[in-house]
């Protein structure tokens, strides 16, 4: 390796990476990738799901035959009390439908396959391998130190993950801050099929997300999650850094999962499984305005290290993002190669590539979403509100009022009013 | 219910490999700063504890590699990097 200059070096064989890789080697480009873990997908954790419609038109060659889990045909919503929950379940005709629109999928499996595809068009994948630093000369990023040894290449593309390390040390961002981010923790059940399709109503291909808003965070940013496998269940907590990190709390982070996990809601989903693996990931909560800068000289940032990880509410999306903005990092570098110019405002086409795609459409359409979502009555006060009235409306103990009283005297209570006045503006933002 | 399990039990699960140096130091002289507190709450693998005296101490056994921490502390608190190649956690599922 000691005397190729590469056209591009990607820093991390994760989605973003191998989706840069697969593209640039497809276009005969000569690509080097390096991976810190055993294996792609070795540090890597989903919730998690993958919509794959938006994909298919870029990267329908990579992801066709991709060892997906479950195609999600049921989209549910649980909104809890300490007391009670209320669980909204939605699937359609076009959510059942083969090819789904989105799947399930474990990373350790998935990034290993397009690993193998990235290989295969001609790439080099060095696993293993844990780059140390930057190399930056002249303002111009030339390559990376890893192990002591230097690797030159005329680009560089960092797909590194949330934590973002080479982009802040070439000066694209500052540090990340705890009110952009969450922690994600995450345990995989392994479960019988079968016992998968009749909890959830589900055939063997299809399968159920769950989104928990409420007293799974114990009021606070964040929420829980689940998602079917074929043969597992993944279900976890988001918790929001800086709301876990304020005085009041006497629950540690493994201990709010464990409350999560022994919910009436949950356990029964689980009963009978093996835990298998326990996991953690942070996650970006920000938006638009927390993204890194794109690109530098010699550099570009793809993935979780530029921030893409979008929270709309009742959709949380980070991976096609990865994929698509890596997959079009490298389209940037095949143009660049052409001109044999690597300079910042060469590389800007990267930029242009992502703004007429999917992904700064919808980091921009969003922007206001994140600052929306991060209020503490989304999280407490209306899902207390929520269960107090369906307590009502079914509980039944003596002379009992009709819907129409009962549903009043809720919304009466100044406490709502006073809310709802407040909140209309933020949800016309969602 | 699956049968509860404690923490250690849980990291159990999970695939490390050894190598190289612990990859996460607290910095001299900040091992009372009020921030490593939240980090005992929230390092989803309990590696931050705090003793009888008040002083919080980092264990190295069982980093998910998640930077929960380093995102709390920045980097005036820790010295934080990845682990060395092809050690650390492995996932098999992720």
């Amino acid at each position: 390796m000691d005397d190729e200059i590469f056209d591009a070096l990607v820093i991390g064989g994760g989605l973003a990476g191998l989706a840069a890789a697969w593209t640039l080697a497809d276009q005969g480009k000569s690509v080097l990738v390096i991976e810190k873990g055993d294996y792609c997908g070795a540090k890597n954790v989903t919730g998690g799901r993958l919509y794959v419609s938006p994909l298919l038109p870029h990267l329908g060659g990579l992801l066709d035959n991709a060892p997906f889990e479950r195609s999600i045909s049921r989209e549910e919503l649980c909104v809890m009390s300490a007391e009670g929950s209320l669980t909204l379940s939605y699937t359609d005709s076009s959510l059942a439908a083969l090819p789904g629109q989105s799947y399930s999928v474990c990373r350790a499996k998935l990034d290993r396959y397009l690993a193998r595809q990235a290989e295969k068009s001609g790439a080099i994948l060095a696993t293993k391998m844990r780059v140390d630093e930057l190399i930056i000369e002249d303002g111009a990023v030339v390559g990376v130190r890893s192990g002591g040894e230097a690797l030159l290449a005329r680009t560089v593309i960092c797909c590194d993950g949330v934590l973002s390390l080479f982009p802040q040390q070439a000066g694209l961002r500052g540090p990340l801050e705890p009110r952009h981010c969450a922690v994600g923790i995450k345990e995989v059940v392994e479960l019988d099929a079968q016992l998968i399709n009749q909890r959830f109503g589900v055939s063997d291909d299809q399968g159920a997300a769950r989104l928990f808003l409420g007293d799974a965070t114990q009021g606070r940013f964040g929420g829980g999650f689940l998602y079917t496998n074929k043969e597992s269940i993944g279900l976890g907590l988001v918790l929001g850094i800086e709301a876990f990190s304020a005085e009041g709390l006497d629950l540690t982070a493994p201990e709010l999962l464990e409350r999560f996990m022994q919910r009436p809601e949950i356990a029964p989903l689980i009963a009978g499984g093996q835990s298998v693996e326990y996991s953690a990931h942070v996650i970006m909560e920000g938006s638009f305005d927390q993204l890194s800068r794109l690109y530098g000289n010699g550099v570009l940032v793809a993935g979780e290290a530029a921030g893409f990880s979008l929270n709309a509410g009742v959709t949380v999306r980070g991976m096609e993002y990865a994929l698509m903005s890596g997959h079009l990092a490298a389209r940037a570098v095949v143009e660049t190669c052409k001109r044999d110019d690597f300079s910042a405002q060469s590389l800007s086409v990267y930029q242009k590539l992502l703004e007429d795609s999917f992904v700064l459409k919808d980091f921009r359409s969003h922007r206001s979403v994140a600052a929306s979502l991060d209020h503490e009555r989304f999280f407490g006060f209306y899902p207390g509100f929520v269960t107090g009235l369906m307590h009502d409306l079914y509980r039944v103990d003596g002379p009992k009022q009709p819907i129409y009283p009962t549903v009043r005297k809720h919304l009466k209570a100044s406490v709502i009013k006073d809310a709802l006045f407040k909140d209309l503006g933020k949800v016309r933002k969602l | 219910m699956t049968e509860t399990l404690n923490l250690k039990a849980k990291l159990g699960l999970d695939v490390f490999k050894e190598g190289g140096p612990f990859h996460i130091q607290i910095n001299a002289g900040k091992q009372d700063d009020p921030r490593l507190l939240t980090c005992v709450r929230l390092c989803p693998a309990g590696l931050y504890s705090l003793d009888e005296q008040g002083v919080i101490s980092l264990s190295q056994d069982g980093c998910l590699e998640c930077g929960t921490c380093k995102i709390i502390c920045g980097d005036e608190l820790l010295t934080w990097a990845y682990p060395e190649g092809a050690s650390g956690v492995q996932y098999r599922f992720g």
